[in-house]
């Protein structure tokens, strides 16, 4: 064992095997790099060793190092800790291979605490949204979890409803610890008025309310509104009509636009030009594009669901869940003023980093 | 409280290393000591929802009668039952117990019950094998799933 220092209070293992395996860098995987640096920072002043842990003991994977964003990640390119050295283990991911059984023996040959992270649990709540096998694999990884998990970090409360709602037994303490951007704030770049420039940053999937934002594409331009659109996201599942109906669109290419993968520059560089965001999502766990359009300086038009009223920010529209009042709360929120906000009002990654290292080490040193 | 005033032979799940969580008419058990799980679907799932509430035997006929259908054969559905313990107790999932605590109560009401079926348990692979496919990290340029 090398240890990042010498002598650390506490060594924590951060289960990395499907970061490393990353080809892509999405959602999740920015969520585990961000949250990485600021734990290493914040807990590194503290005298806390971080490195990464295989559970499962799987083989080192090097793939990551190919995309430059995760090889700057300090944990992933850092010391590998086994799991009998550690005292706390985090799961910030939602690993594929995770040994539960491995940690089960650690916790009870060193009583190890360990907290993971929930985005949501959408595959138990809506299984039409996914395949079968998937909801299968996610329910027996989320029994997994609530059986050996101490500390269940959730990104909002509709989460933590969510795993109430199954009646499920857990012992861990359920936590609330909303994400943030990875941007700094920065002033609107495109200007209120009639146009609206919108864009939408999400996987394709049908959960995500895409079919619902090309339905108030579609009534703005029947009435007369002077729209474009871009999308930005991968192709998700169960999602080749809606793949059908984009790229059929006889304003695919023109204002309608598609970018299945565009990194962050590129995110930001394209919603400089664009004055609204869209958050069409019927079910979500948390919805960071929230946070990430805000700080870019765009007004925000998302659905009217529970998990986007626990936010409370300006600059924030809610639609209801059909095509013509997305479409009307979207020309609405081109027309109105962009309302400055301070720099530390929107949530960003930090903040959650804080958070957590604030939980972990409390519950270390007790 | 409740004690067994029957003759069948009385059970309780072995909780030490189990894991069992029920959802929409289907249990899942969890086995941590052998890294195997169960499937239990519809009937097998009340029956183990039954084992889990410690109810005696005896009362699991009515039980069944007032949920499924009155209709259904006590004979039969003691074979049944005895043949689902059997297999369960071989599995290692059963200690053999001579009180139970259970109150007579209703099974929960989630999913759509219609005739009796023959109780099954479903032996699934190992834990690790199904974990393979995701639908966060297997989603690449051609869709999901993409495994890896």
């Amino acid at each position: 064992m090398k240890y990042l220092r010498d002598s650390p209070r506490f060594v924590i293992g951060s289960e990395t095997q499907s970061q490393e395996c990353a080809e892509f860098v999405t959602g999740i995987q920015r969520v585990v790099c961000e949250t990485h640096k600021g734990l290493v920072d914040l807990l590194g002043l503290e005298g806390i060793a971080i490195g990464w842990t295989h559970t499962a003991g799987l083989p080192r994977s090097t793939v990551f190092q190919s995309l430059p964003y995760l090889a700057e990640d300090p944990i992933l390119s850092g010391e590998e800790v086994q799991l009998a050295e550690i005292d706390a283990l985090i799961v910030l991911d939602l690993p594929n291979q995770i040994d539960f059984r491995a940690i089960i023996k650690a916790k009870s040959d060193k009583n190890i605490k360990t907290f993971f992270l929930v985005y949501d649990i959408i595959p138990l709540i809506h299984p039409e949204f996914f395949t079968p096998k998937s909801v299968r694999s996610f329910k027996l990884y989320l029994q997994q979890l609530l059986h050996v998990a101490d500390f269940i970090i959730v990104t909002s409360d509709q989460v933590r409803k969510d795993i109430e709602s199954l009646g499920w037994k857990y012992a861990a303490q359920v936590r609330v610890v909303p994400l943030g951007s990875v941007h700094q704030q920065r002033a609107p770049g495109n200007s209120n008025g009639d146009r609206i420039s919108a864009l939408c940053v999400n996987t394709i999937e049908p959960r995500k309310g895409h079919n619902r934002l090309l339905d108030a594409f579609d009534f703005l331009r029947k009435q007369g509104s002077d729209v474009d659109l871009t999308l930005i996201g991968r192709i998700g599942w169960n999602c080749d009509v809606l793949v059908e109906r984009i790229t059929n669109h006889p304003d695919f290419n023109g204002r309608l636009k598609w970018i299945a993968d565009a990194d962050d520059n590129a995110v930001v560089r394209i919603a400089a030009n664009c004055n609204v965001a869209v958050a069409p999502t019927e079910a979500e766990g948390f919805g960071l594009f929230v946070e990430e359009a805000l700080t870019l300086g765009l007004k925000v038009v998302v659905s009217d669901i529970p998990v986007f009223r626990e936010r409370n920010y300006p600059n924030t529209y809610f639609a209801e869940l059909t095509g013509e009042s997305l479409a009307r709360t979207m020309l609405n929120a081109a027309r109105a003023d962009w309302v400055p906000v301070r720099s530390v009002e929107i949530r960003t990654m930090r903040d959650f980093s804080r958070d957590v290292a604030d939980l972990i080490l409390e519950n270390l040193l007790r | 409280m409740s004690s067994s005033m029957g003759h069948e032979r009385e059970y309780r799940l072995k909780s030490s290393s189990l894991s069992m969580e029920r959802l929409d008419g289907e249990v899942i058990a969890i086995d941590f000591a052998t890294g195997k799980y169960f499937s239990f679907l519809a009937s097998a799932a009340d029956l183990v929802w039954l084992l889990q509430n410690e109810i005696p035997r005896n009362m699991w006929h009515h039980i069944a009668q007032e949920a499924f259908d009155p209709s259904i054969d006590r004979v039969e559905f003691e074979a049944q039952v005895s043949t689902f313990l059997s297999e369960l107790d071989a599995l290692g999932l059963l200690e053999s117990t001579d009180w139970l605590i259970g109150e007579p109560v209703q099974l929960p009401n989630d999913y759509p019950r219609g005739a009796w079926s023959v109780p099954v348990v479903m032996v699934e692979n190992e834990l690790v094998d199904l974990l393979v496919i995701d639908p966060i990290h297997d989603t690449g340029d051609h869709g999901w799933p993409e495994v890896k």
